[in-house]
């Protein structure tokens, strides 16, 4: 269990990495990888990951504004309060497990 | 096919879905990678939010280093060798707050927004190429000369709004291009004209030919002539006329030469009031006159005030100014606080307008000035004769086809393609359209033919004296301001400052034959003649976009149909019984819930009400009326009542404007409330009579009564009982100050505000129009003011400064203005420091 928490942790740095230098677009392809790598772990834990990274790279904005911003955007969005953050995790998240889960198809 | 691969067949299609919306727009949304991204997207706006304690950056062309101090309320102070840098600075802090702001302003005026929202705005974009405001932007570029100082001005604007473009990464566009997945464009000198043609076309009077046109399809126009009379009945000038109290010239007005026609089944309104008949729900169109609440009649007294008192009637003893411009109002707001100090040569507070180089109303440190719109009749309409009535090319002028200029006009979409192409025409006049008949209707207009007002007003800023301020604004031409000022030596000075046109004819507001040039302007008033007072033995002066001066000491024409005086006339009252005057009780004043208005009107129901003591419902209204105060104050729960008689009356008695035409032009704007006034000593005025009612004629206690029974049903139906509480004022009047993008989450809706109609902080009907920027200046030894304005200084909506001022604002209170002499003051109580240096 601790190792797969680690492991997903350095995951999600990978992600965050990726993200930082290269873009949205280095989710799914990290989270392919790591589901090629590690065939017996579930695809959800690639999104986990991947929600993991980007909340973490959220929280590098100072928090006040991002509040603020959370609620404006939300509002803008037409999303409950909240919503745009929901979002954000979740479209990070549904990008690694749509990946990692056709990764796995294919190594089968 | 199993779960788990129908789950994989499920993830790839949903990876498909995700990856295309990441990559394309999808709907008015961006592609959703780059948007969400938290590295470059759109959260990346929380990390520009707030200044940075400390922050550098390159302008090119800067001379020497200047230094940018903010205070704590993120006003910038900057320090600056010469002009030139202090312009540059401040183009470079303008756009590090309010990008978005500058790019929509200029794309309004130069009608380009197509460009930058797409083909749904092309309507703006037409209406402003139609103007000629994107024509006359690029022609004043043209006439100024590259080394002239407005084109330095300009230029070295422009140099800091792309500096600060320049240095933009991913992780510092601004919200709404995130939104619009669109990147900044590039500031151009010709900007800035585009903004203040804007501006002129904002505050560019209603189209006095147009009104006329509509009432005499109508009405007689001896008629129409008077209920949008060439001046106002009751006078309370801008210019002091020696009264002490507002004149009504009380002349009569002509009826409207048509008489009950329309067949009804109703019962006469004398037999509905005295309970003999049900009412008749049909006698008047429901919405007739369009009498909603955003009618300009109902928003006849919204607009801008100031004062200024000389210092024998302060407490101080020293000379107080307040200006409190009214205009729409936006997040961001539509002003910016700056303060621009350049070593003994320039150091000024205000508000500038994104866009242009300079503080447009502010103080420095010997005067203080501010406006309001002198809404004279400065355009002018011209029916010409031309050679197609298609695709005209040529027009008649003194006998002789003249070819038009034609221009092809382009819009384009966000991506370069062109949605339509138009062709304007001009005259020598100016634009030339088809109005509603089919007529082409050339326009001329001082907004398209001026140009010195921005360097006008950079060097008015260094005047030392308030004859010298005057001096320096003599050439400004438009659009025209009733320019207020006032400096320490004591002297206050007012002058409605602009290119008024001469014409060859008594009034400017009917449109005029285009086949001659004897109906061209003759010329200009010139500047002596123009509306304007020094040191008047009242002490005080006061404008609140009112007829400037009395028609007894100057009967020429220079405008029509002017604002009723309300305003005009509760400064004055205030002024007048104030010989003590405070800066808090100018603060206080500039949010007087007084009304003239109702001080007259109230009256008049209660008189029509004691007529028809056996009418319950009347004889109720009457009573509930006669608990209020005729204060516009948040918790009062009468106004209400008073404003559904005031719009019921005018929809009864204006309903021989209202009626639907089959082939005429709709109903004209409904006639402003001093008319009324005037038809209140009246009675038996032919406008009186209720057309819907055959074979009765209704006088004035009728069409009163009739008024307030119908406004006590509607406030009934629509806010409960009297003291149910839904009849508070703040629950039924309050501001919307909607983002410049009317997107309501980034907007400040339902801002409880103190005032009404034809008070001090009148309210509009939406709620979109009002007090844009208060302010209180004392000119004693050392200048001190107040200010706010609704907004804050920053336009991103993740900064603490987005909206931060508008509780303090709907309160009616003030801001203390700090206005350092050095950057040693400057640095003891900054916030921020961004220091700018020379691009090498």
């Amino acid at each position: 269990m601790r190792r797969r928490a680690v492991e997903v942790g350095l995951v999600g740095l990978a992600m965050a990495l990726g993200t930082w230098f290269g873009g949205w677009w280095s989710i799914p392809p990290l989270a392919a990888v790591w589901q090629l790598l590690r065939k017996s772990e579930p695809a959800w834990l690639a999104g986990l990951a991947a929600m993991c990274a980007w909340c973490g790279l959220l929280l590098m904005e100072p928090l006040p504004p991002l509040v603020r911003l959370t609620g404006r955007l939300s509002g803008v969005l037409h999303l409950p309060p909240g919503g745009a953050l929901l979002v954000t995790l979740g479209y990070a998240g549904l990008l690694a497990w749509c990946a990692a889960r056709l990764a796995r198809a294919v190594r089968r | 096919m199993t779960g788990s691969g129908r789950l994989t067949v499920l993830a790839g299609f949903i990876l498909a879905m995700l990856v295309g919306a990441s990559v394309w727009r999808v709907g008015p949304l961006p592609p959703l990678g780059g948007f969400l991204d938290p590295v470059r997207g759109v959260w990346t706006v929380a990390r520009q939010a707030e200044l940075p304690a400390r922050a550098a950056a390159a302008i090119p062309r800067l001379s020497q280093p200047v230094s940018v101090r903010y205070d704590q309320r993120a006003v910038p102070h900057i320090f600056a060798a010469n002009e030139l840098d202090a312009v540059r600075a401040l183009g470079y802090v303008v756009a590090r707050d309010r990008l978005l702001q500058l790019e929509l302003q200029w794309r309004a005026g130069a009608g380009r927004l197509t460009e930058l929202l797409g083909p749904a705005v092309l309507a703006a974009d037409r209406e402003s190429r139609s103007l000629g405001l994107a024509d006359a932007g690029a022609s004043r570029l043209r006439e100024l000369p590259a080394n002239s100082r407005g084109r330095r001005l300009l230029d070295a604007f422009a140099d800091g709004v792309n500096a600060r473009i320049h240095e933009l990464g991913p992780r510092d566009i601004p919200f709404e291009y995130h939104l619009l997945g669109r990147q900044p464009s590039l500031w151009a000198p010709i900007n800035s004209f585009y903004l203040m043609g804007r501006m002129g076309w904002t505050l560019a009077p209603s189209n006095l030919e147009e009104q006329q046109r509509r009432a005499r399809a109508r009405v007689a126009p001896a008629a129409a002539d008077a209920i949008y009379p060439v001046h106002s009945p009751i006078q309370e000038p801008i210019v002091p006329n020696g009264q002490h109290a507002p004149r009504y010239d009380l002349l009569p007005i002509p009826g409207p030469a048509i008489h009950d026609s329309l067949p009804t089944p109703c019962a006469p309104d004398s037999a509905r009031l005295e309970g003999r008949e049900p009412p008749c729900a049909t006698a008047i169109p429901p919405a007739n006159l369009g009498l909603t609440e955003a009618d300009p009649a109902v928003a006849d007294a919204v607009g801008s005030n100031n004062w200024a008192v000389a210092a024998s009637r302060t407490a101080a003893g020293y000379p107080l100014l307040a200006g409190d411009q009214h205009l729409d109002l936006t997040l961001p707001s539509i002003w910016y606080e700056a303060h621009l100090v350049v070593a003994d040569s320039v150091d000024v507070y205000g508000v500038t307008i994104p866009g242009a180089p300079g503080i447009v109303i502010g103080f420095n440190r010997d005067l203080a000035w501010t406006f309001t719109n002198t809404e004279a009749d400065v355009q002018d309409r011209y029916a010409e004769e031309v050679d197609d009535p298609v695709h005209p090319a040529h027009y008649r002028l003194d006998g002789v086809w003249r070819p038009l200029r034609l221009e092809a006009e382009p819009y384009l979409d966000p991506r370069g393609r062109t949605i339509v192409v138009d062709t304007l025409r001009f005259t020598h006049r100016g634009p030339l359209t088809m109005d509603a008949d089919g007529r082409w209707i050339s326009t001329r207009w001082t907004v398209l033919e001026a140009g010195k007002e921005l360097t006008v007003l950079a060097g008015a800023a260094r005047a030392r004296s308030a004859q010298a301020w005057l001096d320096s604004t003599a050439s400004y031409q438009a659009p025209a301001q009733n320019m207020l000022v006032a400096d320490r030596a004591g002297t206050i000075a007012i002058r409605s400052t602009g290119r008024f046109p001469l014409r060859p004819v008594v009034r400017g507001d009917l449109v005029q034959r285009g086949d001659t040039t004897a109906a061209d302007w003759t010329g200009d008033w010139p500047l002596a003649s123009l509306p304007q007072e020094i040191d008047p033995p009242q002490g005080y002066l006061a404008s609140a976009n009112q007829e400037p001066v009395d028609p007894r000491v100057n009967p020429r024409y220079l405008g029509a149909n002017w604002y009723s005086p309300w305003r005009a006339i509760r400064i004055n009252q205030l002024l007048r019984a104030d010989s003590a005057v405070t800066p808090d009780a100018m603060r206080r004043y500039q949010t007087d819930p007084g009304s003239p208005a109702a001080d007259l009107f109230v009256p008049a129901f209660f008189r029509a009400a004691r007529r028809y003591p056996d009418r319950d419902s009347l004889q109720q209204a009457a009573q509930l009326l006669a608990q209020w105060d005729r204060r516009y104050t948040r918790e009062n729960t009468r106004a209400v009542l008073y404003e559904a008689a005031i719009r019921r009356l005018q929809s009864l008695l204006w309903d021989e404007l209202s009626e639907p035409s089959v082939d005429g032009p709709p109903p004209p704007v409904t006639p402003g409330l001093a008319i009324v006034a005037v038809l209140l000593q009246d009675p038996a005025n032919p406008w009186w009579d209720n057309r819907g009612t055959r074979d009765v004629v209704e006088d004035r206690d009728a069409i009163l009564a009739d008024a307030l029974v119908r406004a006590y049903d509607e406030t009934l139906r629509r806010f409960g009982p009297p003291n149910g509480g839904g009849w508070r004022w703040d629950r039924i009047r309050y501001d919307n100050i909607y983002h410049l993008l009317q997107l309501p989450a980034l907007s400040a809706l339902r801002v409880p505000v103190q005032g009404g109609q034809s008070t001090l902080n009148p309210s509009s009907g939406w709620g979109t129009f009002g007090p844009s920027w208060r302010m209180v200046v004392q000119l004693g030894p050392q200048v001190r003011a107040w200010g706010i304005y609704p907004g804050g200084q920053s336009g991103n909506p993740a900064s603490s400064r987005y909206v931060d001022r508008i509780p303090r604002w709907s309160n009616g209170l003030l801001d203390t203005l700090f206005m350092p002499r050095n950057l040693g003051q400057a640095a003891a109580r900054s916030g921020s420091d961004l220091q700018l240096t020379p691009l090498r």
